[in-house]
């Protein structure tokens, strides 16, 4: 048997263990519930990227006073399968550039620093581009750099941004500017991945010295003059002059050599081939965005005086051959040869019609010449369904299929204007001298110095833009666009015509420098059925 | 007597609790030492080099290839040597010869080699010398070394999928084994394959064509393409100015016209 004093200790040690049970319990019994940390509900609306969201959210502890530690989070893409939560504010107050687009969530974690308790509260929202639609201005600055204004077109209204070139590279573009165009398909190598993005919508902003690729939709330099050639030319030998943009083709002219893009591309190949100099002035064939007759750029070589084409695929430039195609729409074929024009290059532009008896689609450009040692003037209508291989076999006739002179006896203003632009959709030409803008009719040969004037305001930018190509309607228009510069400041015009009136519309664009060129962007549509988007209608700019 | 018993279990149950403790972890693998030459796959790879005197100053009468190898089972506690054989495979059928040891290449056998065949004590990777010699024979025919990993007094060969390789020798150009029939440039043939050098003043062996096809960079695909393109029709028309056929793998079959893929 146990003894008495071995029971009495396993005794004392049942009643320990049972008073320890009962004490524990009743201590429970004791705890004050801890208060709720509540986080203020906040929502955001859409938000521009680039725009700095500044949250400050209100947090309670049941009227107690408590220390916290705070933690912002956004979700990233980890991998094409998981999605994870970093870290971007260890403060309360958030203050954050958006800097990509789509929607955002971000978590807002609360913690006690006493207890350990925490609380969350989350926000979801979208990050949209401001900068997909509206217009972009290529100015010169006060000391003959490069820079970019944009005034945007969007939901919230129309904003402005100034020194755009400035505020994304940290410096102007060097050199004068020259040009802007757009492209859709612009290729970049990413050096982060290490892997192309393909179809990125661009901005290639052209100065004398450097080329850029902006992308429009999150407002970045994609790739900059190295980047954008296979073989960058040497800074000190560049010369870039004109640049156009085909939907199948890109070309720039650098001192007169001709380098093409390939859609789908990230570099500008090497030069052409051939003995030429290309003057600054291109225009496209009209075509549709589904069929083949997009690559196919007429130029002009001032080096032989000679209508040329840039055609894709292509290692070097193409003349026309001194063939005629009969079956003018005129009373006679003019037979005149496209080569030895004996004349230069000031403009080129194309408009709705034909000049083509035998093909009925749009297809009609004009040029206007400056005959050598003289001040005449010559003006020839083109063929441009004769740029295309599907109509009359890869240019194998000259285009001219027009053509008229212009003394300048006759017609003074237009013979000694500097800038010069196109309808599009009559043939009137609109010549800008100094501060007046002139017409000339090409069909009824009217003509007309003093259209409009702007009382002391120098013209440095003129072109009509038919916008058909905006997916929303209530931006579609065609108006006369017309840049002026007085005292270090621009001015950028819009106006509706009707016959030769000229009525202002909209608001007047002001900044400061001196417009060279501007482009109205708008979001790219892929719809084939529509042919909308300004990639899909860019002959239309040229 | 109870209380005796009640102890008893007790102080057995910890002691045998604390000897369960003890019990010894696996030791570490102290057996046979194996060898194989690198690869990134478990699947059957032959480790493939090549030596292309052409590109090397006329100087040089030697070249030297190493190959990656590493060790399976132990790293190696002292200085451990390895051995290669040269064979020939019997069950494949090659455009090109074998490789003479001794004229085309120092042979495995060789004393100052069979010195630096080695994986140094404490490392799991080596990389071990193969020296091509520049043969007269080389101007007319690539060469081809098969050797693999045989037993040495340290070694054994590893894994049969990573114990064989070859070396393609050289001192002309030759098709790299990456220009297909599908390559982007179009059929091979050695007057295009200069032509290319000249041009571009890269070497177009199958190294230089890795870094164009895999990842596929069709960047600097269209870039070649337009250069050379763009090279063969000027050089045909200064050619053809001077009285001359357009640049051809033989000059008298003009069947074999040196071209290049539509851009």
């Amino acid at each position: 048997m146990l003894s008495l004093k071995y029971k009495l200790s396993i005794v004392i040690a049942a009643l320990v263990i049972f008073c320890a049970m009962y004490g524990c319990k009743k201590n429970n019994n004791d705890i004050t519930p801890l208060p709720d940390i509540t986080i203020s509900a906040t929502t955001v609306s859409e938000k521009f990227i680039g725009d700095v969201l500044s949250i400050n959210p209100t947090v309670a502890y049941g009227g107690q006073e408590a220390n916290f530690t705070y933690k912002w989070f956004k979700t990233v893409q980890a991998s094409s399968s998981l999605t994870v939560y970093k870290q971007i504010s260890d403060k309360k107050a958030l203050s954050y550039t958006l800097d990509s687009l789509g929607t955002l969530n971000l978590k807002f974690e609360v913690s006690n620093t006493v207890t350990g308790v925490s609380s969350f509260s989350k926000i979801s929202f979208n990050v949209v581009s401001r900068a997909e639609r509206g217009w972009y201005l290529l100015k010169a600055t006060a000391d003959g750099n490069t820079e970019m204004d944009a005034f945007y077109t969007n939901a919230v209204g129309n904003q402005s941004v100034t020194n755009i070139i400035t505020a994304k590279n940290g410096a102007p573009m060097a050199g004068l500017p020259v040009d802007i165009g757009f492209t859709a398909f612009y290729t970049w190598y990413n050096p982060i991945t290490k892997f192309f993005v393909s179809n990125n919508t661009c901005l290639i902003p052209v100065s004398s010295k450097e080329v850029l690729a902006y992308r429009v939709r999150d407002e970045r330099i994609l790739s900059s003059t190295d980047g954008l050639f296979y073989e960058p030319p040497v800074p000190a030998s560049r010369n870039f002059q004109a640049l156009v943009c085909d939907p199948n083709l890109m070309g720039i002219v650098n001192d007169g050599a001709a380098q093409g893009m390939d859609p789908n591309s990230s570099s500008f190949l090497p030069q052409r081939s051939g003995d030429y100099s290309l003057s600054p002035y291109f225009t496209l064939a009209p075509y549709k965005f589904n069929n083949a007759n997009v690559g196919y750029i007429l130029g002009f070589d001032k080096k032989s005086a000679s209508f040329v084409t840039l055609r894709y695929k292509q290692t070097d430039i193409s003349y026309f051959p001194d063939r005629f195609l009969t079956g003018s729409k005129f009373s006679y074929p003019y037979n005149v040869s496209s080569n030895k024009m004996g004349a230069q290059l000031v403009f080129m532009g194309n408009t709705d019609g034909t000049l083509d008896s035998l093909q009925s689609s749009n297809g009609r450009a004009y040029g206007l010449l400056k005959k050598d040692n003289s001040s005449d003037m010559m003006l020839v209508g083109l063929n441009t369904e004769l740029l295309l291989p599907s109509r009359y076999g890869n240019g194998n006739f000259s285009p001219i299929a027009f053509k008229r002179d212009l003394l300048s006896s006759s017609y003074p203003d237009l013979a000694s204007a500097s800038l010069f632009a196109i309808n599009k959709n009559n043939p009137i030409i609109y010549f800008a001298k100094g501060s007046n803008l002139g017409y000339y009719n090409i069909d009824t040969q009217v003509y007309s110095s003093s259209m409009y004037n702007f009382g002391g305001e120098e013209i440095t930018y003129v072109k009509f833009i038919d916008a058909q190509y905006d997916a929303i309607t209530a931006n579609n228009f065609r108006n006369l666009v017309v840049a002026t510069y007085l005292n270090g400041k621009y001015k950028v015009y819009r106006f509706t015509v009707l016959g030769t009136t000229l009525t202002q519309t909209g608001a007047v664009f002001e900044g400061t420098g001196r417009i060279k060129s501007l482009i109205y962007a708008v979001p790219n549509g892929n719809s084939t059925a529509t042919f909308t988007s300004l990639f899909h209608s860019m002959y239309r700019y040229y | 007597m109870i209380k005796k018993i009640i102890n008893t279990i007790a102080v057995s149950l910890t002691v045998l609790t604390l000897a369960g403790c003890k019990k010894e972890l696996p030791a570490a693998y102290t057996g046979q030492q194996y060898l194989e030459f690198y690869s990134l796959y478990d699947i059957k790879e032959v480790t493939t080099a090549y030596s292309s005197f052409y590109y090397l100053n006329s100087s040089r009468s030697t070249d030297t290839v190493f190959l990656r190898v590493r060790t399976v089972g132990t790293v190696p506690s002292k200085t451990s040597f390895i051995k290669l054989s040269a064979f020939t495979d019997p069950n494949t059928t090659s455009a090109y010869p074998d490789a003479v040891a001794g004229v085309q290449y120092v042979s495995f056998d060789d004393e100052n080699i069979k010195k630096l065949m080695k994986v140094d004590a404490g490392k799991y990777e080596a990389y071990i010398p193969v020296v091509l010699k520049r043969d007269p024979s080389l101007k007319d025919k690539v060469y081809q070394l098969r050797f693999k990993i045989t037993t040495s007094d340290d070694f054994k060969p590893g894994n049969s999928d990573h114990t064989e390789g070859i070396i393609y020798i050289s001192d002309r150009l030759f098709q790299p084994s990456n220009w297909t029939p599908s390559f982007f440039l179009g059929s091979y043939g050695s007057v295009k394959h200069q032509f290319m050098i000249e041009q571009s003043g890269k070497p177009w062996d199958a190294a230089f064509i890795t870094t164009l096809t895999n990842p596929v960079d069709l960047n600097a695909q269209a870039f070649y393409l337009f250069k050379f393109t763009q090279a063969l029709k000027d050089l045909n028309a200064t050619r053809k100015a001077a009285g001359l056929t357009e640049l051809r793998e033989n000059p008298l079959l003009p069947s074999t016209a040196v071209t290049f893929p539509n851009l």
